[in-house]
């Protein structure tokens, strides 16, 4: 009678993925990892600010969507709005305010992506408006800047936003 | 009938095997259970896949269709898994006595550390089967909602490498594939993705225990845990 070492029929073999979803509600700790972030990053980029800000407030969406449109050269993502030389202050306040909302209430948007639409949101307000969109002191909020831009998921062009 | 929905309804029609209908359920719980008793058979009594085929197949012969065993199960006893798994015990038992050639059985929980004496197969094969079910009826509801990308990324992220599958797809490569718009979009899928699943696995279970209390989503999963470091267990040991 020999020892049975395979099992002849398919089986689950690694459970952990499964046990891992379902011990978290952080999916940054279950299913994404850190190898995700330059990717998500890119992503969070390249998405467009109406649509993320419609999802959390549709009056959001509609106050950015008139400023956004009207610029020259039109803003339509994350990353036009961060690299634009004078971004619209309230369209930085409420791309804040996005970030704050998935910080604040444990959405499923990856706490470190949305860390760096908040700090960056503030920094580039400060930076190009000559203007606070936070209650953070200047100093603050330029620690907060030094802090993300030694994150290795972030991106040279980010670096460069940071650093600038 | 399948093995995560069998209920004490079908195995009243199951016990009357004159009956076309009490014939062909009996052959559905037979197709039902048989890989989850070769499971438990062969790493329980750590027996070869071919012992393990003969044993469960006499075991079909002599005690489910000779002696009709469903007749003896009883509902006010507890689940028809534990009443099969213990009979089954007993079958393999006298089986292994009636040969004196055959060396001595050695079970499983023997061959284990200690910490994970606490394994049954049977569960396990169990638990298996109820997570497959609930990962096929998920990824139905997902297509039929038109929601296939949802199941798409989740299938990638979680279910491949839970076989042991190497992880399909990079985050950039899959939520451009799959139309997601931001990190937010993807992540809401994969948590619409997750709740589905564990309702439609709590609904498996219910329809099992009919109402009756049963095990959680995180207890079924972590019967399978058992098996993954009992697995680690033995690989050291051999």
């Amino acid at each position: 009678m020999a020892s049975q070492t395979d099992n002849p029929y398919p089986r689950i073999v690694n459970p952990q993925p499964l046990i891992d979803l379902f011990s978290s509600d952080d999916l940054m700790r279950s299913v994404w990892n850190a190898s995700d972030l330059p990717a998500m990053w890119a992503h969070q980029l390249k998405a467009r600010l109406i649509s993320e800000l419609r999802a959390v407030d549709p009056a959001w969406a509609l106050l950015v969507d008139g400023f956004c449109t009207r610029h020259d050269p039109p803003i339509q993502t994350f990353g036009e709005l961060f690299a634009c030389p004078t971004p619209p202050r309230l369209v930085l306040d409420l791309t804040k305010r996005y970030a704050k909302h998935h910080l604040q209430t444990k959405t499923q948007l990856p706490i470190p992506i949305a860390g760096a639409v908040y700090v960056l949101s503030m920094l580039v307000a400060l930076a190009k408006c000559g203007e606070s969109v936070t209650s953070h002191s200047e100093d603050q909020v330029l620690a907060q800047a030094q802090e993300l831009s030694r994150q290795e998921w972030i991106d040279e062009r980010t670096r460069s936003w940071l650093e600038g | 009938m399948n093995f995560t929905s069998t209920d004490w309804s079908a195995l009243a029609i199951a016990r009357n095997r004159k009956v076309a209908s009490g014939a062909d359920a009996f052959a559905q719980l037979i197709e039902a259970y048989r890989p989850a008793m070769l499971f438990y058979v062969g790493s329980h009594f750590r027996l070869s896949v071919a012992d393990a085929e003969e044993i469960v197949q006499q075991f079909i012969l002599d005690r489910m269709i000779e002696k009709n065993l469903l007749e003896q199960a009883d509902r006010s006893r507890g689940k028809f898994r534990a009443f099969l798994v213990t009979t089954l015990n007993r079958f393999v038992i006298d089986w292994h006595r009636r040969s004196s050639a055959r060396p001595p059985l050695v079970l499983l929980s023997e061959a284990l550390d200690p910490a994970v004496e606490s394994l049954d197969p049977f569960d396990l094969a169990w638990a298996e089967t109820v997570i497959t079910e609930a990962l096929s009826r998920t990824a139905a509801e997902l297509e039929q909602g038109g929601r296939a990308n949802y199941w798409e990324l989740f299938h990638a992220r979680v279910v491949e490498p839970a076989y042991s599958q190497p992880m399909q797809g990079s985050y950039a490569e899959l939520s451009e594939r799959l139309g997601f718009e931001s990190p937010r979009a993807a992540s809401n899928a994969l948590a619409t993705a997750k709740r589905t699943f564990e309702r439609v696995l709590d609904q498996i279970l219910d329809e099992q225990e009919q109402g009756r209390p049963h095990e959680s989503v995180v207890e079924v999963l972590k019967i399978l845990s058992r098996r993954a470091t009992a697995g680690r267990t033995l690989r050291r040991t051999d």
